[in-house]
């Protein structure tokens, strides 16, 4: 049995950015249930008005993390601090300032939907007038108003999810760690959750963590994200940050006898590559075999007039590229560089590892 | 300002500062359709009885005494409604937020463990008044009745509510320890079964004891006293139990359940002196009193120190820091605080205690008594080394596997003792007429121990010091482990926002 104790303070700090302090950090967390290790040396960081996507398969370890920062369960290892409150030793400071969705809706029976707003503002000490304009501006934040008097039993799922966010913001809190909140939602339900949670962090300046399979939707809000897979962090950053990692962070194996010390592969190791695509009205064989010869280009796909690759060369060389597609006569109609998705880049980065 | 709007506010004022659970509690309640149903089941059987009452009366209604008896029928079904169903309910309401994950919900707002655990009472409270207001108008027409006696009545009432508050304060404990879900039907079964059988008991004990008991005489009232005193102290074990399990993990979940237990103790031998002292014409300090009291006190602290030295060492960053800052005072709160080797200490101390009670009570045993004092030191030695057993082996065996748990350490130390206790009859395998008298193989039961040594049994020489030479044993195996837990506590220095990294596998830890 070993006790290992480490200062946080004597941690090396990853720079804020000009954002602050962060208001959410997670360091070395660890959370083995016996031999699994559902979660494993996690750390991050997320400011004032930043949506952090956190993404992974299934049993990656997210809602185990999630249940941590909320404080509903304990780590085994490392903390997790909320407005630089820890979650281990002050969980009741860390309730106030953080509100959590859990991905499954805990419905009371018999209840409507102002009774469960105020028994959530009674629960975080709201009395009085204060309680009632905190479940008001609830009620209007979430457009739940007109629903007030209906029982929660027979609200669609949408609607059931609206409520869980107004719950989960009700003592206003500075943090917000929702888990799959557009889980089994229409399109436009989804679309309208999207909304509100964009709206929470662009105007009231919450720091938003959210879990979701559906990643070209957190493409779309999230400002970073941290991709994690058994239990391990491999990515994080912000979006245009881990669109760029094309392979993982770490070696699993030696290559042709190369051992990569401290097993991890660095941003700087691994050349910039861009994903061009090329349209042309005809001659996509030809342009295909071409392209395959030419200096910088790999990973060759060819499509309906259309061919796309990967290219390692920098700006001059792209440009040189082209000057040499239009003297080879290939009937161009347009050259572009194709933007990697966040899907693109978690396919990637990930192996689809379960424990 | 008028009355009524004065009223209205200062109800508005209450309901505000009332418990959230039981305004959410109250509110779920007279919408649900259980509750609905039982109430309107509770006035029809009070209406049949009524009306078969009167008919079957006759005469009687009107010159009879049967006031009391008229009571009693109503009373049967009041604390049928009152004993099982609002136990029972409040046993299914935590149960049911862990089902359907609202108890996390409610877990990670500011209400304390506490308020939760005193939510679901006031409300099962506000269940039990309603049933008691519907009752009222039959309990009303009975008291026109003749032989209708209103203290013993009130008495009776007044009782059953504690005794309704103590079945559920026992039933949301017992849900708040219920971890398994696959379990919980057979739970709720065994709770539903065990209510309904500690009502019919409770319903024969307040029976003879209103039959016998007599408003002028002193020693029913003492006993009374005692009885509520005694229940009083398990209705705050049960609290301090089921708030320990709804406490968050770091937090200390320990010192409220063992200081209940130390005061449960010292409310036994203070309650019995202090009856001697109030009241020596009707009761007295003798064999009667002192020998099931020490017993009673040797079986807690056994049952205590079952769980006490097998309790998981790990003592949380937060908890640390809530020590007190002087010294001594960290020393005498350390044996209250969570682990097993700080249990062992927490349960010699109190060992010590019954020892030196006992020693004082030998002189009012009387010349004829056979109690002796080698029967208390006997015990003592031999929870010293079982406990001691027990304590050493979570010690080691906590450590090798996250897979054995407290309580396995508990059952293996029960069929050590177990194998004690049968060890010495062995011979009646290969020979069934073999009688066996005392002798000294004979050490390893300790209740035969306790039997020869109570018939001033010949052995009683060469037993106290063999036992107390294991005691010794027992306590230099565990010597170093004490010291540990307490100067961990005395000399403890915790660093602000320090991540500690306990129980974590070798490499696992970045650095290492």
């Amino acid at each position: 049995m070993s006790e290992i104790a480490v200062t946080v303070d004597e941690q090396p700090q990853p720079p804020s950015n000009g954002r602050g302090e962060p208001t959410l950090e997670i360091r070395n967390l660890h959370r083995f249930f016996g031999k699994l290790k559902a979660v494993n040396n996690v750390s991050f960081r997320a400011y004032a008005g930043q949506v952090m996507g956190f993404i992974g398969p299934n049993g990656a370890g997210k809602t185990t993390t999630m249940r941590i920062l909320a404080t509903l369960d304990t780590p085994t290892a490392g903390d997790a601090f909320i407005c630089g409150h820890s979650v281990i030793d002050d969980p009741d400071r860390v309730r106030r300032v953080l509100g959590f969705m859990p991905d499954s809706f805990g419905r009371y029976p018999n209840m409507d939907v102002v009774e469960y707003l105020d028994f959530f503002a009674r629960a975080y000490g709201f009395r009085g007038a204060a309680r009632r304009d905190a479940v008001e501006r609830v009620l209007v934040f979430t457009e739940l108003r007109k629903l007030a008097e209906k029982p929660i039993s027979a609200l669609s799922k949408g609607m059931s999810q609206r409520l869980c966010l107004g719950r989960t913001l009700i003592h206003d809190p500075e943090v917000l760690v929702l888990d799959e909140p557009a889980a089994g939602l229409d399109p436009r339900a989804r679309v309208e959750v999207r909304e509100l949670i964009a709206l929470l962090a662009s105007e009231m300046k919450k720091t938003v963590l959210i879990s979701s399979h559906i990643l070209t939707e957190l493409g779309e809000i999230c400002d970073s994200a941290a991709i994690i897979e058994a239990g391990e962090i491999l990515a994080h950053g912000t979006i245009e940050e881990i669109q760029s990692q094309r392979k993982r962070r770490r070696v699993l194996a030696p290559v042709e006898g190369v051992v990569n010390e401290g097993g991890a592969e660095t941003d700087e190791d691994e050349p910039h590559t861009t994903i061009l695509a090329a349209r042309v009205l005809s001659g996509v064989e030809q342009l295909e075999r071409w392209l395959l010869e030419q200096p910088f280009v790999s990973e060759v796909n060819m499509g309906p007039q259309q061919v796309s690759f990967t290219f390692a060369g920098d700006a001059a060389a792209q440009c040189d590229l082209l000057k040499r597609i239009v003297e080879n006569k290939f009937e161009l109609l347009e050259f572009t560089g194709k933007t990697q998705s966040l899907e693109d880049a978690f396919m990637a980065i990930t192996e689809g590892i379960t424990q | 300002m008028s009355t009524f709007e004065r009223s209205i506010d200062l109800l508005e004022t209450v309901g505000d500062r009332a418990n959230p659970i039981l305004v959410k509690e109250t509110r779920q309640s007279l919408k649900s359709r259980q509750f609905v149903v039982t109430f309107m089941l509770l006035l029809a059987a009070s209406w049949f009885i009524f009306t078969m009452g009167v008919m079957l009366g006759g005469d009687a209604i009107e010159f009879g005494a049967i006031g009391n008896e008229f009571f009693w029928f109503f009373y049967v079904i009041l604390a049928f409604a009152v004993l099982v169903l609002v136990p029972f309910s409040a046993y299914r309401s935590l149960l049911a937020e862990k089902d359907q994950t609202t108890y996390d919900l409610l877990s990670i707002t500011t209400l304390s463990p506490r308020q939760i655990v005193w939510g679901k009472l006031l409300s099962a409270l506000v269940q039990v008044l309603i049933f008691y207001s519907a009752i009222a108008p039959f309990i009303a027409f009975t008291s026109l009745l003749q032989g209708f006696d209103f203290v013993m009545v009130g008495f009776m009432l007044v009782i059953t509510l504690l005794l309704a508050m103590l079945s559920s304060m026992i039933a949301i404990a017992s849900s708040a320890m219920t971890k398994q879900r696959q379990y919980q039907a057979l739970t709720s079964m065994f709770m539903l079964g065990l209510l309904i059988v500690q009502t019919m008991f409770l319903l024969s004990i307040v029976g003879s004891f209103v039959n016998t008991f007599s408003l002028v005489d002193a020693e029913a009232w003492w006993t009374l006293a005692f009885g509520m005193v005694i229940a009083a102290s398990y209705f705050l074990l049960f609290q301090q139990v089921a708030t320990a399990h709804l406490t968050f993990e770091s937090d200390d979940r320990t010192s409220g359940i063992r200081m209940v237990f130390s005061g449960q103790f010292l409310l036994l031998w203070g309650g019995i002196y202090a009856m001697t002292w109030l009241a020596p014409l009707t009761f007295s300090l003798g064999e009667d009193v002192i020998i099931p009291a020490t017993i009673l006190s040797f079986i807690h602290w056994g049952a205590v120190g079952m769980f006490a030295v097998t309790d998981d060492p790990y003592l949380s960053r937060r908890v640390r820091r809530n020590l007190p800052d002087n010294r001594l005072r960290r020393l005498l709160f350390a044996p209250f605080l969570q682990g097993g080797h700080r249990g062992y200490v927490y349960v010699l101390v109190h060992l010590a205690i019954l020892t030196a009670i006992s020693v004082a009570t030998v002189p009012f045993l009387g010349s004829l008594s056979k109690w002796s004092l080698d029967v208390p030191i006997a015990m003592t030695c031999y929870l010293v080394i079982y406990l001691g057993i027990a304590c050493a082996l979570a010690r080691w065996c906590l450590g090798l596997s996250s897979d054995i748990r407290a309580g396995h350490i508990r059952v293996l130390t029960l069929i050590l003792l177990a194998i004690g206790c049968m060890l010495p009859y062995a011979p009646l395998l290969w020979n069934p007429l073999y009688v066996q008298s005392y002798n000294i193989s004979m050490l390893l039961n300790p209740f035969a121990t306790f039997y020869h040594l109570s018939d001033s049994g010949s052995y009683a020489s060469v037993i106290i010091p063999v036992l107390g030479i294991g005691a010794v044993l027992a306590l230099a195996v565990n010597l170093r482990a004490m010291k540990q837990g307490i100067a961990e506590i005395v000399f403890a220095e915790v660093k602000p926002r320090a991540v500690v990294a306990e129980n974590v596998p070798e490499g696992a830890l970045i650095g290492e």
